[in-house]
């Protein structure tokens, strides 16, 4: 079967960020119904079924303090994961932002650095946000290395705040400001914003 | 009833509302204080929100009436419940005519040695602007430490502040009550 050409919503690099489909439901099925990704996401012991997943999607429509997208390696047209942000607050400009490369064969290539930069660069130009948080695990060195690249700053952390085999971890806290990131590739998307625009403010 | 120094931790009662809805609705610095705005809200409205907050499955929150001689003068609770991770986050308020007199200490041990002892959480969290100092210090006196400042993540009173996470762990918290 050929991969299904998806629009570009948010392009990058290697990758780009897609909207879902109804047809990624069985795709997400399969990603979470995985110990060791639901015990990086904080889902610890949990597995979740097509069900549950088909409310996950349909809850996308209708909930506006959130935005998820799919990322497409563009050598493969493929869907290796989902990024996001939830809980976007517009008063006080903030979001929490989430991501799972759900392919595991798909980790560890530089992808996911990719789609987090891409996704605070949509939410600090789109959205108009100040600041981004994420948090993970403190033993998720592929994430923590990954965020870092991607210019998030930890700033914190809930000490013992996670659980596993009865041992306790710490949750770390990342953050990152629309001052430490280059929006130009997301004006680039407006093509009569131009360079500097007629900003007035 | 959890019996504090000062004050008692009891469940609400409908008596309650009128107490409740001129901390949460009526009040613009506590409503700030507790979340990040204030907005007109009718009597309908938040009498729709107390039930809602009250009738909470108790697997996500828990409240408490925070009471002087049986009459409520503020809230304080527990949500965000992780009975898996054995923690959860605290929220407290209390009426603006009664702050900066210790009662929120009080409360907030009071709720802890419950949360401790009586159930079987090892940490409770919370989180306050970088501009509530009232609430920062009244926090660490209960034993709370600062575990970190996510930058320029609120918009409170005209200006950008930082959100300041706070956590107090059972055996630091065992540990002080020992020593006073
Ligand atoms: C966390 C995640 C988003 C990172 O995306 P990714 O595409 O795998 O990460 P990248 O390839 O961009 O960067 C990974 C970095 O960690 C390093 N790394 C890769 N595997 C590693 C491992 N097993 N241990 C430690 N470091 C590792 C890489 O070398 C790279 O760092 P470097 O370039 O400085 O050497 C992705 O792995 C993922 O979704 N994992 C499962 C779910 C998850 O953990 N989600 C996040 C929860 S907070
Ligand atoms: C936060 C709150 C629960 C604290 O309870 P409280 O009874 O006022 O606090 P306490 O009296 O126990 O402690 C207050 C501390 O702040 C100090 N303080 C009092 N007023 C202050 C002020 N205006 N600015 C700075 N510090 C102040 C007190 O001196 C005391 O510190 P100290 O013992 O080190 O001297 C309560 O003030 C409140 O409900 N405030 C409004 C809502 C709110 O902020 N909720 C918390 C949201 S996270």
């Amino acid at each position: 079967m050929l991969p299904v050409i998806r629009p570009e919503v948010v392009p990058g690099e290697r990758i780009f960020l897609t909207t879902l489909l109804q047809d990624d439901v069985p795709t997400f099925t399969e990603w979470f119904a995985d110990l060791e990704t639901t015990a990086y996401l904080g889902a610890v012991g949990a597995v979740f079924r097509v069900e549950q997943e088909q409310e996950w999607y349909n809850s996308l429509a209708k909930q506006s303090d959130q935005i998820n997208f799919g990322i497409i390696v563009r050598e493969t047209q493929h869907l290796i994961g989902t990024v996001g942000l939830k809980n976007i607050d517009l008063l006080h400009g903030t979001a929490e932002l989430g991501i799972n490369i759900g392919d595991k064969t798909a980790r560890g290539r530089g992808y996911g650095t990719e789609a987090v930069r891409l996704m605070a660069e949509y939410g600090c130009f789109f959205k108009n946000l100040s600041s981004i948080c994420l948090w993970f695990v403190a033993f998720n060195e592929r994430g923590h290395r990954a965020y870092l690249k991607a210019g998030f700053r930890e700033v914190g952390r809930w000490r013992g705040s996670y659980q596993l085999g009865g041992r306790r971890y710490d949750k770390v806290i990342m953050d990152i400001t629309r001052d430490d990131l280059d929006l130009s590739r997301m004006s680039a998307l407006i093509h009569q914003l131009g360079e500097h625009g007629h900003a007035t403010g | 009833m959890l019996q504090g120094e000062r004050i008692a931790l009891r469940p609400f009662r409908e008596s309650d509302f009128d107490a409740w809805y001129r901390l949460m609705a009526e009040d613009v610095e506590v409503s700030i204080a507790g979340s990040g705005t204030w907005l007109p809200q009718t009597v309908e409205a938040a009498r729709h929100r107390w039930h809602s907050i009250l009738d909470a499955s108790p697997d996500d929150r828990i409240n408490f009436a925070v009471t002087i001689d049986d009459r409520c003068i503020g809230s304080i609770a527990i949500k965000f419940i992780d009975r898996r991770s054995q923690n959860a986050w605290l929220a407290i308020v209390l009426d603006s005519t009664q702050l900066g007199q210790g009662y929120g200490r009080d409360a907030v041990n009071t709720l802890l040695r419950w949360a401790f002892m009586i159930e079987n959480f090892h940490r409770i969290s919370l989180d306050t602007w970088s501009t509530n100092e009232r609430a920062i210090r009244c926090y660490k006196a209960a034993g709370f430490v600062e575990e970190g400042r996510m930058r320029e993540a609120a918009w409170v009173n005209g200006q950008r502040v930082d959100i300041v996470e706070m956590g107090v762990l059972r055996p630091e918290w065992l540990e002080r009550q020992q020593r006073s």
